[in-house]
Formats: C-alpha cells, structure tokens, sequence
C-alpha cells in the first residue's frame, strides 16, 4: 500500500483532516498571538462565569466545579478534560479567596487528574500552601451516585457558582437544580446531548453545542483555545458545504 | 474611738491628738483662722442637697450682693485686710496702682516671685492690643459707678431661672447636660488654654466649641502669669464669681458671665484678675443655671461668711475696694475649702480637669512639670488611689517651695496670718498661713469615680453612637434571614411530587391496564425478526449498559427481548462498560425469569463476563480481543467461559450469532456502533434504547446500510414488543403493567409544565410590567 | 520550551495510538492494541483510586464532625461492608447481589424519581428564567413531544400519536438534525482540544 493509497483511504482522510486542523490553529495561533480575545462573540453564560468568580472571592464563597464522569478517554473524555482547563484558570483567579473552589468528579483518573491540576496550578502561582488534595475529589461512581454526592458540596459548603463542565447525564438536572436553591449560578456544559437538553430547562446559563468547548477561549486559557476556535469556525463551514454537496449529489443519484 | 488619719503620712491617731503621733503633722485644724471654715461642713459630713432652710441666708447673700449693685460702686480691695505679701502681688499685676506697696519683711520668695511677675507680666498695650474683638459691655463703659453686667443678669436671671432647678441638679449629678448647657461650658473652657492643652482635647475643642472672645481675655492674663500665681488661679482659687461651682451642690454660671467678668478684672491686678476671670471661666464653664431657692448648704454658708466679712468691712458700695476684694477672699476660701478627694460631678470635674490639668500654664512650664500636670489629672481618674500616705512630707521639690507662699495667697493666710497662728510641729512648723490639716482631708473615702465625658452636641452623639452601632454590627454574627418553610418553589415541586406519585398510586391499587399498547413498530419488527431468526443455542452478546437509575425503563423496555431470546434457547454472555453493569445483567436476567418462568441460572445458560472498564477503549479491545480482555464469568467458580462450550466457538465478536446493547446513553450506544459493530463481520447488532437516547441512535438504524439492524425505544417500545409477542413474559409484561400509569403520568406532566409555564410567564410579564413602570417613574 | 517528562510521555503515546488508527501498518496496529489494553487495566486502577478518594474525603467529613459527618460514616461503613461481602462472595454472589437489589437500586431509582420532579419543575420554571423564542420554542416542543408519548386515557390523540404522528415526525427529523449538528460541532471541538493536548498545548497532567 504506497502513500496515495494511504491518503485516499478513509482513515487517511482522517488523517489528512487532522493535520490541516492542527495546521490551522498554530497558523491562528501565531497570526492571533498579538490580538488575545478579538473576535469571540459574547457568551453570557461567560461574562457571568467572570463575575461570579469575583463574587465568590469577594463574599468569601466557594466556586464548584463538576467534571462529571466522563473519564480521560474516548470523546466523553474530552470534555472533562476541558473542564480542567476552566479548573486551572479559576483557581488561578480565586486563588485570593479564602474559600478555594472545589473539584468534583464522577471517575477515578478525572479526580486524580483534578487534583494534580490544582496543585500545580497553586505552586505555578506560589500558592502552594492553598492545595488540599480533598479539593479534589471524587464524588461517586455512577453518574447518579456522582450527582447525589455532589449535593452536599452544594449545600454544605457555601457554593456561590457551580460549573459543569464535563460528561453528565440527564442526572446533571439534580445539581442544576441544587444550584439554583442555594442561589447559585450554574454554568453547565457539556458534550452530551442528553445532558444538553436537561441543561436547557435546569441550568441558569447552558453551553449549547461546542460553546463548552470555547470555554478555553473564553477564560484566556491560552492562545491556543483561541486559534482553535477560530479552525473549528471555518472547518464547520467545510463540513456544511461538504454535507450539502452530498446530499446534492446522492438526490442526483451520483453517489 | 473612730482614729483620724494623718493627712500627712496617711497613719491613723487617736481622735483627740492634735498632732500625728508618728509625724507630729497636725491633725486638728487651728481653729479660728479661716472664716471659710465655718461654712464648711463638719467632718466627714456631706452637704446637704436639701437647702431649703438656708434660703433666707442665701437670698441675704444675694442681697447683699444686689444692694453693691444698687449703689452702683464696685466692690473695692480692701487692702487692709490683705496679706502683704497679697498687697505687694496687687502692685506686681497692677501697675497703675496709685501706691505700690513695698512692705518690709517681704519673704525672698516673694520678692523673686514679684521680680518674675514683673518680667513675664504682659505690658498693658499688649494686653490691649490683644483683646480688639472684645466688645465693650456694659460694665466697660460704666466703669466703677455702673453695677457689673453679670450681676445684673445674675439677679435678673434668677427668677427665670427658678424652674431649670431640677434640671440643673440632675445635671451636676452626672447626668448628661443638656445642649444649650454644654455651649455654654464647651465656650469657656474653650477659651481658658487653647494652647496649653494636649492636642487631643484641644482638637475636641475646636471643634465642638470655638473660641470666644468674651472669654479671651482672662485666658490671656493668665497666659501671662507666673506659674505659681496661674495656679492659684487655677487650681487652688475657684473664685466663682457670686456663684462657686466648687461643690457638687453647686449651681453652675452661665458661660457668658465669663465676659461680664471682664470690667472687674480690669480694675483688680493682673494675677487676681487671671485669678478671677479664671474663676469665672471655671464658673461659667459649669454652666450654671442657678437656682437659688435651692442653693446648697455650703452656698448658705457663703452667705455666713460674707455676713462676717460685713462685720470687719466697710458696707457694700462704701468701700467697694474691700467688699470686692472680701468677696474674692470669700470665693477663694471656697475655692480652698474644697477638700481634696472630694466627690465631684462628672461636670465638675471636666472644670476641674481644665483648670488642673490643662491650666494656660502647662505649655509654659517645662516637660517633667506638664507630665506631672497632666498625671495629677491623671490620677483623678476613676479608681485611682492618691498615695498621699506615702509622701514624704520633708522633702518638697524645690518649685513646690516657691509655689508655697503662692497658695497661702488664695487668702487664707492672710486671715492666718493676722490672727497670728504659726504651724508649730511638723515639716511646716514655724511657717505662717499653712494649709490648715483640714480634715476632710483625712477622710477615708475613695476617691470618686469620674466619668471623663466627651462634651459632644446631641447631634455629635447621635452620628457617634450611629457609627458605634455600624461598628458593633459589623462585628456581630448576622442571621442571614431563613427563607420560609414554605416558598412557591417548594410548593411547586410537592404538588408535581404529589400528582405523579398518586398517578402511579393508582394504577398500582386499581390494577389498570386500559390503555392500548403501542403497535408494531417497524424498528420492533425489525429487532423480533432478527430474533426469530436466531438458531437453536445461539451465542448472543447482551450488552448491559444502562444504570441502576433507569432500570425501571430498560428493563421494562428489554425484559419481552430477553425472554424472546431465553425462549429461543440462546446462550446469553452478559457484558457492560458500567461497574454496576454485571450486577444489572444478573438482575435483568433474575427479572426475566420471574416473570416468564424461564429459569436462566447456571453458567451453563448465562455467562457474565463483567466489566469492561475504559469506556470506549475497553469497548474497542473488547471488540478487538475478547478472550483476552474478559477472559473468565462471574460466577463462583470464576470459569474460563471461553474454552469451554459454547463459548469455545466465538474466537471473536463475530462468531456470535447476535449482538444486543441495552443502554440508557447515546454516547454508549454510538461506542458500540463505531467500536464493536465493524468488528461483527455481519452478525446483527440490535439496540435496546432509552427513549433519551433515540434521537441520536435512530439515525444508525435509518442509515444504508444499517448499522443498527434493530431498535426497541423506551417503554413504548417495549410494549410495542409485548404487544407483538403476547406470549412472553407469561402475558404479565413490564411495559403492559407501567403503561396506563405512564400515560397518566404523561398527561400530569403535561398539565404541570402547562400550567406551571403559563403562571410562570404571566408572572414574569407581570414583573416586567412593574420594572417598567418603575424605570419610567424614575 | 521545557516539556516535563510526564507531557513527553503523554505525547509520545497519543501519537503511536492515533497513528495506529490512521496508518494500516501492522506494527502500529499491534503497539496501538497494547497501548488501549494498557488503558484499560489504568481506567481499573483508577476505579479503585477514585473509590480510596471517596473514602478519604468521607474519612475526613467524619473527622471533622457535625451533621453531614453522620452520612459519611454511613458512606464509610457501606463502603467497608460492601468491599467484604463482595470479596467474600463474589460480585454475583447473593449476598453482593441482595446488597445491590435492595439498596442500591432503589435508590438509584429514587433519584430518577425525583429527577421527573425536578425536570417538570424546570420545564415550567423556564417561561420565568428565560422569558424568548427559543424557551417558547422549548416549551412547546416538550408538550407536543410528551403528548405524543403514550395515548390519554386510552385515547390516542391524532395527528400527534404514533409511528406517523407529529411526536415520531419531531423526534425524528428536526431532533436527530440538531443533534447532529450539535454533534459536529462537539466532535471539532473534541478533535481541537484532543490536538491542543497531543501536542502539549494543554497539560491536565503533571507536566
């Protein structure tokens, strides 16, 4: 199988996409790297994430953030590990709380990977004395045990903003709605579509669609977030062009 | 026997010595030496506050008083009945008196005292010069021959003054003083030493209190003054002119008399007017609003000793040189009498800590003597014993010996000094005009508890005691308010709680099963025909991937599937990505069997090859190696299920002969879509799906060629499935029994989400109506 | 730029796994297979590690006392006991299994109980918390899709019940289309936060 064969093959589309991808955002990357922020339309569910963070500094409140019980592979993973990312950037920005936020998840390396994101998040700002490893920490492991144990992070422990962002199931309604009785604000996101629609009604400001996935972006996780958002925008397109096109062609019968 | 304490060493004595058996201090005061003294109360005897007896005395007093005005002559100084070393300070301070007095015998002290007043007394222009905004009185003008401007209003006060009495007593007792009092109070002390006090009080009195002129100039004088003549004035005399506010009984000036003072201090020397307009400043500084029906007892006794004082003088207004200076005699004798240790009032004391501790002179005198100014304030504070016992009488500092004779000026000594007593025992023996052992001095009492009050406005004390509240709240634990037991959230939620669970209540007492099952759906259709289609003993992997929560649905969903698989004799290897997966595979399959009948027990019938951890990538090397990743069943024996019957026949996923995924999960289902499906090589996958879920798989079941070959949704599909096959599950399906309660429960739903939305969003509109309304009054 | 071991090591595997995927080249399919079974025995360690998380944050409830510390006890006490009856009779053991029959599931099943609570309380909620089309929009599509569950009162509603009824035509066509969308949409985002960590642009990890 020479190269060409290779490259024609589906997976060597894949390939091909993947590169052009990757190409694509460091070239974002660097063209963007003198304009951090330009060009991201407002996402309220944002701009309120940024002042509940001060508030919860300010009142002396705890931020929650839920990774749900994704785990670290496949696409479920992936969003938790985004989820770590607005982890790092939060406690980065109350790291003068007194209250540092807390980390729950519903999987095992999703709660080890929380806590060593906050302990190297707090010795990168010379904070290393704030890291409890009980800020991380699993809450339970079946996606209804994981929302039952988070409740009491909620209401036990002056939570002023709760952020899911991770893998959830339609179970992510109970802490939505935990949320909302101690009047907190709940920012959820995530990659299920089930979790997505019970977002929908429970939660006060939902991420639909890949909005979770611009949270990077959103919260200066790093140029990278931003660049990235800028190729998922474009290579969208391609794939609306590439789907109607097809859809063309097999109503004309040449596929 | 009752001893009496030295007021010298502090030792008690028997009460009839004289002198202090271990100081040889005397203890009885000489008698007869001060007139003062017979106005004084006896030992250990407080005054009065009841002087309604005395009133005739006291009115005599004031009469005595008003007849010097009627005459209109001001009280002259009676020389004669000064001491000379008084006389010779009159010459100091008085420059323009006609005949300077230089009297033989003159003690050293005092002439180095007088060789002081005479460089630090200011020159008269400079006096002059100083008082430019004083504003003539009355008395100014009038000079000697009109009646002094304060005793005018002193008698025209009194009987306007007559119903403040209550007032007046219930403020020298301590309580607070009324506004228009402490203006009074707040000006004069004001203007007594602005300078000379510490930074703290004169802040507090620049502010509440400016500075009066009427009030300048005694404060000048006595800035003036040599530092034993100023505490004469100020500590020693409390002059207190026509009224002494000395005692706690005391009716208090009014502060304006401080000015009407002026016009005598002009016509008496420099140090007796400091002397006198000090007093008045003290004076009025109490603020007094006399009543005169209600004088106390020492005040009667004022009126006695001016009715002595009558006896030796020439009348009122003949010589009013004399009378006045007999009145200052008085006032300073009263001034003296005031023993030490007394009980003062709160505002007598804020007098007497102006006058004591922060005198004009303290800025004058050097650091040691301001420290030990303001310590002696300090030990007048609450609680402070005086360690008068411990002094040790011999050994006076050297300003305190040249300050001696000083005191003995007040006037005292000088009727000692005619009626010839000389102190014959103790560190004083030989001297003249001693202090008398008075023994109100020996009195053991504890020293009074003084409240240093601030002289605030009401409103100052307002804004004060508002800030100490904001200061105090902020330190107090707040109750955050509880919501109440009952919010319409609450309620909402109790009343969607009590609809469903009656539904169900219902169908489970009543037994319902009216409601028709769905039809045949064509992705049912699909899944019982690849079932029907199984061979006897086929091998069937049964995904179980749902969890505990949705059971109910799943298994109501998958129980008909099952039992059509059991029916067909199909070896079930149970397998899920969930941890609580193989225990629901045993319970579905427990279920199952109950309710049909068929007995699947035994790893002969079932094999649970348990969780697949990882998710998707324990799926996929599942899907890639399947002997290798479950190798062994969860039964007791933990068989190797592989190698042996069935199983030995499936070296891969495509050696079984159907593949069926009972999920809750969209994400699951497409694992097993994209991950296990390709490796099937043409064996069926059929999915068992949440209703949750459809949106997502049915797209895989629609496609060409079909990636899912079957489907069974939800509850509906389930019965769907039993409707299709009415012989499984004995007739007595899952779905068949919760269908007339779910669809019950579906129309409460419904009616809540209805009806909850609607309020919802009249309230909401109504909200917004009112913030409009409220945004355009603004 | 510095790359900590642990973010070379991360890297290097990503890229073996993903080109094991993409290129048919039989020594890479082989290091992949080996790789995500190696994945597989961490993802079990990890259940345990999760699992000892969950006791030492209990561990410490308890410690530090008060009302909620009752429960951790419970947790920890279950925890412990399940662990014994598990290792003694097996995970499908009657003892394991009448622990999760009789105590696990029903609580589980409690939950979603009270999740059909809490979902018909924010469907209703909704009109007050985000009062705009989409939320009318929303609110409609639930009713119409709820009605078109199941026959009221044994009267199938027409037009609205059943295979060719509007419930079928909404949950097949304009749902499974936004949800499509909605998951091309989070597949590029999976695939550009996947890229940010294979190269090292993300860290979750130690790095």
């Amino acid at each position: 199988m020479n190269i060409v064969d290779i490259l024609i093959s589906p997976e060597g589309l894949g390939l091909v996409f993947l590169v052009v991808f990757l190409g694509s955002m460091i070239v974002f990357a660097v063209a963007g790297k003198n304009r951090p922020g330009q060009n991201l339309r407002g996402i309220v569910a944002f701009s309120r994430l940024g002042k509940a963070v001060g508030l919860a500094v300010e009142a002396g409140k705890r931020l929650h953030i839920s990774l749900g019980w994704g785990g670290v592979s496949g696409m479920q993973g992936i969003s938790g590990l985004l989820g770590l990312s607005v982890v790092e950037r939060i406690a980065r920005l109350a790291s003068i709380s007194d209250r540092p936020p807390v980390v729950s998840s519903g999987e095992g390396t999703l709660g080890i990977l929380s806590q060593d994101t906050l302990s190297k998040t707090y010795r990168t700002i010379g904070e290393a004395r704030q890291y409890d490893s009980g800020q991380g920490r699993v809450s339970g492991l079946t996606p209804f045990s994981y929302a039952a144990g988070v409740l009491p992070n909620i209401y036990d422990e002056q939570v002023s903003a709760t952020v899911l962002a991770g893998h959830f199931g339609s179970e992510v309604a109970l802490i939505a709605d935990a949320s909302e009785r101690t009047d907190g604000l709940t920012l959820a996101g995530s990659d299920s579509i089930q979790a997505q629609a019970v977002m929908v009604a429970a939660a006060q400001e939902p991420l639909i669609g890949e909005e979770l996935y611009a949270a990077g972006a959103y919260v200066n996780a790093g140029p990278l977030h931003a660049s990235s958002l800028r190729a998922q925008d474009i290579f969208r397109w391609v794939l609306v062009v590439i789907i109607l096109v097809g859809a063309a062609l097999k109503l004309v019968g040449l596929i | 026997m009752a001893d009496v304490r030295c007021p010298m060493c502090g030792k008690p004595n028997p009460e009839e010595l004289e002198l202090c058996q271990f100081c040889q201090a005397r203890i009885k005061p000489l008698e007869g030496r001060s007139p003062a003294e017979e106005f004084n109360s006896p030992i250990g005897a407080e005054p009065p506050l009841d002087t309604g007896g005395e009133q005739d005395s006291i009115d005599e007093w004031l009469n005595f008083l008003r007849q010097s005005e009627d005459e209109g002559e001001p009280r002259p100084f009676d020389e004669e009945q000064l001491a000379d070393w008084m006389k010779e300070d009159l010459d100091i301070k008085m420059p323009e008196s006609q005949e300077p007095l230089e009297p033989e015998g003159t003690p050293d002290w005092l002439s180095s005292l007088r060789s002081i007043a005479d460089e630090d007394a200011p020159e008269p222009p400079d006096v002059e010069k100083a008082q430019p905004a004083v504003e003539p009185s009355p008395a100014d003008s009038s000079e000697e021959n009109e009646v002094p401007g304060w005793l005018s209003k002193l008698r025209s006060r009194r009987t306007a003054e007559e119903g403040e009495a209550d007032q007046e007593f219930a403020f020298q007792l301590g309580e607070e003083p009324k506004i228009s009092e402490q203006a009074g109070i707040q000006e004069d002390r004001s203007a007594i030493s602005t300078e000379s006090v510490s930074d703290w009080l004169s802040e507090l009195r620049g502010e509440e209190a400016p500075v009066v002129d009427s009030s300048q100039p005694p404060e000048l004088v006595q800035e003036e003054l040599p530092a034993g003549q100023v505490e004469i004035g100020e500590e020693v005399v409390q002059p207190g002119v026509g009224v002494v506010s000395q005692d706690e009984d005391i009716p208090v000036v009014e502060a304006d008399r401080a000015s009407e003072i002026q016009p005598q201090t002009e016509e008496i020397p420099d140090w007796l007017a400091g002397i006198v307009a000090g007093g008045a400043a003290v004076a009025a500084a109490e603020g007094v609003e006399a009543d005169l029906d209600n004088l106390p007892e020492w005040l009667a006794d004022l009126e006695k000793s001016s009715a002595l004082d009558r006896e030796e003088i020439v009348p009122f207004g003949e010589e009013g040189e004399e009378l006045t200076f007999d009145w200052l005699q008085t006032q300073v004798r009263a001034g003296q009498e005031t023993p030490y240790g007394e009980e003062l009032t709160s505002d007598t004391l804020g007098t007497e800590a102006d006058t004591r501790g922060v005198g004009p002179f303290v800025g004058d005198l050097s650091d040691f003597l301001e420290e030990a100014e303001l310590s002696s304030l300090e030990a007048a504070q609450p609680g402070v014993e005086q360690p008068g016992g411990d002094l040790s009488p011999a050994e006076l500092p050297t300003w305190l010996e040249a300050m001696r004779p000083v005191d003995a000026a007040a006037g005292v000594y000088a009727i000692d000094a005619q009626d010839g007593q000389v102190e014959s025992s103790g560190p004083l023996a030989g001297m003249q005009g001693v202090l008398p052992a008075e023994p109100e001095i020996a009195r053991l009492k504890k020293p009074a508890v003084y409240a240093l009050r601030l002289q605030v406005t009401e409103s100052q004390r307002a804004h004060a005691s508002l800030l100490d509240e904001l200061v105090k709240s902020e330190g107090e634990p707040k109750e955050i308010p509880g919501r109440p037991a009952v919010t319409s959230p609450y309620l909402f939620r109790l009343i969607i709680f009590a609809v469903l669970i009656s539904t169900i209540l219902w169908q489970v007492f009543t037994g319902s099963q009216t409601s028709p099952l769905p039809g045949l759906m064509p992705e049912t259709f699909d899944t019982s025909e690849i079932i029907d289609n199984l061979p006897e003993n086929a091998l069937v992997l049964l995904g179980v991937d749902y969890d505990p929560a949705l059971a109910g649905e799943m298994e109501a969903a998958a129980a008909s599937l099952v039992d059509h698989m059991m029916l067909k004799g199909a070896y079930l290897g149970l397998v899920s990505t969930s941890s609580t997966g193989p225990a629901l595979g045993e319970h579905l399959i427990a279920t199952v069997g109950s309710l049909s009948g068929n007995r699947y027990q035994g790893i002969e019938m079932y094999a649970n090859l348990g969780y697949l951890p990882g998710g998707a990538s324990g799926l996929q090397a599942f899907a890639q190696a399947p002997r290798q990743v479950a190798p062994f069943a969860l039964d007791p024996e933990t068989t190797a299920v592989w190698s042996n019957t069935p199983l030995q026949a499936a070296q891969d996923l495509a050696g079984f002969d159907l593949v069926a995924v009972i999920t809750d999960d969209s994400d699951k289902a497409r694992a097993w879509i994209e991950q296990v499906q390709p490796t099937l090589n043409g064996t069926p996958l059929i999915m068992v799906i949440s209703t949750q879920a459809e949106p997502l798989v049915r797209p895989y079941y629609q496609a060409n060629p079909k990636q899912v070959d079957g489907m069974v949704v939800g509850l509906a599909g389930g019965g769907s499935y039993e409707q299709s096959h009415q012989d499984l599950l004995a007739g007595n399906g899952l779905a068949r029994k919760y269908w007339d309660a779910f669809s019950l429960s579906v129309l409460a739903a419904v009616v809540l989400i209805a009806v909850g939305g609607f309020v919802n969003l009249v309230t909401n509109l109504l909200n917004a109506q009112k913030q409009s309304k409220a945004d355009k009054k603004r | 730029m510095k790359i900590p071991v642990a973010a070379a090591i991360a890297i290097a595997f990503g890229l073996v796994v993903l080109a094991g995927y993409f290129l048919p080249l039989p020594e890479l399919v082989s290091l992949r297979t080996i790789l995500v079974q190696w994945s597989m025995i961490i993802a079990s360690t990890a259940l345990f590690v999760g699992v000892a998380n969950l006791l030492r944050v209990h561990w410490f409830k308890l410690r530090k006392g008060g009302t909620a510390s009752a429960y951790s006890f419970l947790l920890i006490a279950s925890l412990l006991v399940t662990l014994v009856v598990v290792g003694l009779y097996g995970p499908t053991g009657s003892w394991s299994l009448w622990i999760f029959n009789s105590i696990q599931f029903p609580i589980e099943s409690s939950l979603m109980a009270i999740l059909a609570v809490v979902l018909i309380y924010s469907a209703a909620r909704l009109m007050r918390r985000r009062m705009d089309l989409f939320s009318l929009l929303f609110g409609m599509a639930v009713l119409l899709v709820l009605l078109g569950s199941a026959p009221i009162f044994g009267i199938e509603i027409p037009f609205l019940y059943g295979p060719d009824g509007l419930r079928s035509l909404i949950v097949q066509i304009p749902a499974v289309a936004g949800a499509r969308g909605i998951l091309l949409g989070v597949a590029l985002g999976t695939i550009a936060t996947g890229l940010r960590i294979l190269i090292g642009a993300d860290r979750p990890y130690g790095g």
